[in-house]
């Protein structure tokens, strides 16, 4: 059963020197209790798809497409009505390390604040719930009167999911929540995230630029590139048997500390410009596999195997 | 210090020897740099300031205390008007950067602080007290008036303190306004902005609760980094309105060679700065956590 | 720094800021106006050529003031003296607060402390009575007045120019240092130079203005000369001589209003060129 549905979205930042054409009809599909990781490297699109759904786009706009949770359509809502659906059906987990809390806050303060403001608990009871909520994610709950930059990097993180959770939100969206995080701790967080997942059953949304974790977090993954997918499917089916050519140099670029040494193949040149990207396949430039049909021509999404999308001339589609 | 005090005191005529000899003994002339400098000291520990030679033969404590009240009055209260309206005219501009509003206002501003203050105050003066009528044209009360009630007294208090207190927040609200804008447009950009927002808070909520919040250091700063300029804001405020207050006493002071209640004047003026620096610090402390002790 | 294609580019981007060019050109129209005084101005501004307070008329376009002069010649004639202690002023300001705040920052450690320990006493101490006290003794006068605001008043551009020295010192410092250990002082000379020029002229700028208004405070206090009729005792003569009895509206606004026009013109320039160095030090 689809929780959310993305339907050929399309976000363009506005600058000077014309639209960036950041998320460029992208269509994806997020179930019940599911796990679903966004990959790709920087500028690729994937925190613009997290921030189209929650309408947080600063400096651009959603120029088409749809998104429906579960069955209601989102974009067109007026903002006084999405507004409720903000964090009581889809909430936002960011990087606390980069000022995702209010310095001048106490975090059982930031907490309640969001569950004062859309339920009518008093504030005394939102703040047992902050209590009870902090010591979900591993944290004192006596820490719920200190200020964001008294607790460690791991603990304000974690706190950022609790307050992501206050109001049993359907779906979480967490952008590159580990990233400044050491590898310890970024162990321990994820391993709260996913425990408390699959306890609440919320769908996630993982956006990283880390393929190892979200290879340990999650159900599927999407792979982007240059604001297109290229590549989505079961986590574990992908990394075995990647298909997309630029699928195959991001898992090949990353060190394996259990295999064999080899020599680490990085990808030359850079992605395109997002004003005028090339004609068919974004990825031609740089594609070792590249073939005219690819310059001319745009890939469609196709089924290789079961649940296991691509979107490349190169590659045969499930017959 | 040139200008012989004597000749302060005397205010210009001819001493005899057996006068000026007095006279030297009564202020204490005749006692070494030191020894002067010391009794000055050891008095004010104990609220003695000397006395005016303008005002002989008035305590220039007395003199300065008639005076500071009404100083207090018309500059604190103009130092926290400036300070609200800076506030909210600074946070509507800064919440929509470049906007019509934005750019309208940051003129309007730019050219408001480009005016002197005690031109500005003239025209406050010149239409509504002269042309208008409205406002009284000098003083801080109506000389010898009686009054039937308290409440009569602090009427007249407040219809002349007004233009005052007017012409100089109209003058400086700008700066704290300033300030404020531009903090806002950095404060907007952090991360802690796009959460609030993906809570589903209320932009009034967002605008004030978290940005402004956050934006309003800079401008406390500012406050007290300019309190030191309130002393010449005052000689031009209270020479223009004709206010008793402690800047006029100033500026008098010098013009007159009065040494004892200039002192006096700088002091009080100290101790008014020393003071509002301190509140300064105490409302910092409170706004940001992170320099609790 | 100075290159014809940096000027250029500089200019284009000044350029869309509209109340910066606007500010551009009333200082421009200022700066002719009073240096064509004499050709502009109708009539002698010490001279009487009009009965008390007259109105503004086709003969007198700014009235009279309280001795009969003609208001508008004064207002041209005293820009002169006004705009001309402003630029001065600014001018030694600038270039002695440039030169702490660079021999300050760039030597550091005692010299350092023993300036800023300075710097601090001249910034902490209110200026205006301090002028005023100096200028009792002084006796009143432009020159004085030029005297007493520049001994006072270079703190902040000290402070200011103190600062830049010491971020460009900590960014390229390392740099240098390590790639070319007996050249240093040339680097720091041919680093640090251009990258305080921006700050010190946008300052500057500001400094004209701020040297404008003290001009007319102090003057209009009354320690100006009166036989050098700047703005600001133009101001000081409609105080004390019953302009407001008279309801003479036009010797109290126009002095006023061109210091509030050529130094909110100031504001904007000085504004523009705040934002646009600090462009240029982001892009670094």
């Amino acid at each position: 059963m689809s929780l959310l549905t993305v339907e050929n979205l399309r976000t363009y930042y506005f600058t000077e020197r014309g639209p960036v054409k950041a998320v460029d009809g992208v269509s994806f599909s997020v179930d019940k209790g599911e796990s679903l990781g966004i990959a790709g490297e920087s500028g690729c699109g994937k925190s613009t798809v997290a921030f189209s759904i929650m309408r947080l786009i600063k400096g651009g706009r959603i120029v088409g497409g749809r998104i429906t949770l579960g069955g209601t359509p989102l974009l067109n809502m007026p903002i006084r009505d999405f507004r409720r659906i903000r964090w009581e059906r889809i909430s936002l987990v960011s990087q606390a390390a980069m000022g995702g809390l209010n310095p001048v806050y106490r975090i059982g303060d930031q907490i309640v604040e969001a569950i004062t403001t859309h339920t009518k608990s008093k504030k005394k009871e939102a703040w047992k719930r902050a209590e009870e909520l902090l010591r979900q994610v591993e944290v004192d709950p006596s820490r719920a009167k200190n200020y964001p930059h008294e607790l460690s990097g791991g603990m304000r993180q974690r706190a950022m999911i609790a307050m992501a959770l206050a109001l049993n939100p359907e779906l979480v969206i967490a952008d590159e929540p580990t990233t400044a995080l050491d590898v310890v701790t970024q162990a321990q967080v994820l391993k709260i995230m996913r425990g408390l997942q699959r306890e609440l059953n919320v769908s996630i949304i993982l956006i990283s630029h880390d393929l190892s974790i979200l290879g340990q977090t999650c159900d599927r993954i999407i792979i982007m590139y240059a604001g297109k997918i290229v590549e989505m499917g079961d986590v574990q089916a992908l990394f075995r048997e990647p298909q997309h050519p630029y699928t195959k140099a991001l898992l090949s670029s990353f060190p394996d500390i259990k295999s064999e040494s080899r020599t680490l193949t990085g990808l030359p040149g850079s992605p395109p410009d997002l004003i005028d990207p090339p004609i068919g396949c974004r990825f031609y430039p740089r594609c070792p596999q590249v073939q005219d049909i690819c310059k001319a021509k745009e890939p469609t999404m196709i089924e290789v195997v079961p649940k296991h999308y691509v979107a490349c001339h190169q590659v045969k589609g499930a017959s | 210090m040139p200008g012989s005090p004597l000749y302060a005191i005397a205010g210009g005529i001819k001493l005899t020897p057996e006068a000026r000899q007095a006279l030297i003994e009564r202020f204490g002339l005749d006692a070494s740099i030191q020894e002067q400098f010391w009794r000055y000291f050891a008095g004010v520990f104990r609220g003695d300031l000397g006395v005016s030679f303008y005002h002989y033969p008035r305590a220039v404590t007395a003199v300065v205390m008639d005076a500071l009240p009404w100083t207090l009055l018309i500059i604190g209260s103009s130092l926290i008007l400036q300070v609200i309206i800076g506030y909210f005219a600074g946070v509507t501009a800064g919440w929509k950067p470049g906007s019509k509003t934005d750019s309208i206002s940051q003129t309007f501003s730019l050219t408001l602080l480009a005016a002197p203050i005690f031109w500005l105050g003239m025209i406050f003066l010149f239409v509504f007290s002269f042309q208008l009528g409205w406002f009284p044209l000098a003083g801080a009360q109506t000389a010898a008036a009686t009054y039937s009630s308290t409440f009569g007294y602090v009427g007249d208090i407040i219809r002349h303190a007004a233009l005052p207190i007017v012409a100089f927040t109209i003058s400086r609200y700008a700066m704290y306004q300033l300030v404020l804008r531009n903090t806002m447009v950095t404060t907007l950009k952090e991360q802690y902005i796009l959460t609030a927002e993906a809570k589903g808070l209320s932009e009034n909520r967002i605008k004030y609760r978290h940005a402004a919040r956050n934006s309003l250091l800079p401008m406390i700063t500012m406050f007290g980094v300019s309190l030191v300029m309130v002393v010449g804001a005052s000689v031009y405020i209270e020479t223009v309105f004709s206010y008793p207050g402690l800047g006029l006493l100033l500026y008098n002071g010098v013009l007159n060679r009065d040494y004892p209640l200039v002192q006096g004047c700088f002091l009080g003026f100290a101790v008014l700065i020393v003071v509002a620096n301190f509140i300064v610090d105490m409302v910092y402390m409170y706004l940001d956590p992170r320099i609790r002790y | 720094m100075l290159k014809k294609s940096n000027l250029i580019e500089f200019w284009r981007v000044y350029k869309q800021r509209k109340t910066a060019v606007f500010g551009l050109v009333i200082v421009a129209v200022f700066v002719v106006a009073v240096i064509l005084a004499p050709y502009l101005a109708p009539y002698d501004p010490y001279l009487r050529v009009g009965a008390r307070f007259e109105a503004p008329s086709l003969e007198h376009l700014l009235g009279t003031n309280d001795i009969g002069n003609d208001v508008l010649s004064e207002l041209l004639y005293g820009g002169r003296i006004s705009l001309m202690f402003g630029f001065v002023a600014a001018s030694i300001i600038v270039m002695s607060g440039s030169v702490i705040g660079l021999v300050s920052g760039f030597l550091g450690g005692v010299v350092d402390e023993i300036l800023m320990r300075i710097t601090d006493i001249v910034l902490t101490l209110p200026r205006l009575p301090l002028m005023i006290l100096m200028a009792a003794f002084l006796g009143p006068g432009i020159g004085t007045m030029l005297f007493v605001y520049c001994v006072v008043g270079w703190g902040t551009l000290a402070r200011q120019v103190r600062s830049q020295v010491l971020s460009v010192k900590e960014s390229t410092f390392v740099e240098a240092s390590k790639a070319m250990g007996g050249g240093n002082i040339h680097i720091m000379a041919s680093h640090i130079l251009p990258n305080i020029i921006g700050i010190i002229i946008a300052n500057a700028v500001m400094e004209v203005m701020f040297a404008i208004l003290t001009e007319a405070g102090l003057s209009f206090l009354g320690l100006g000369d009166p036989t050098h009729k700047s703005w600001g005792v133009m101001l000081y003569f409609a105080q004390r001589q019953g302009a407001f009895i008279q309801q003479a509206w036009w010797v109290i606004f126009p002095p006023g209003m061109a210091i509030a026009l050529i130094g909110s013109a100031f504001n904007f320039i000085g504004a523009a060129l705040n934002d646009l160095f600090a462009l240029k030090l982001g892009k670094r």
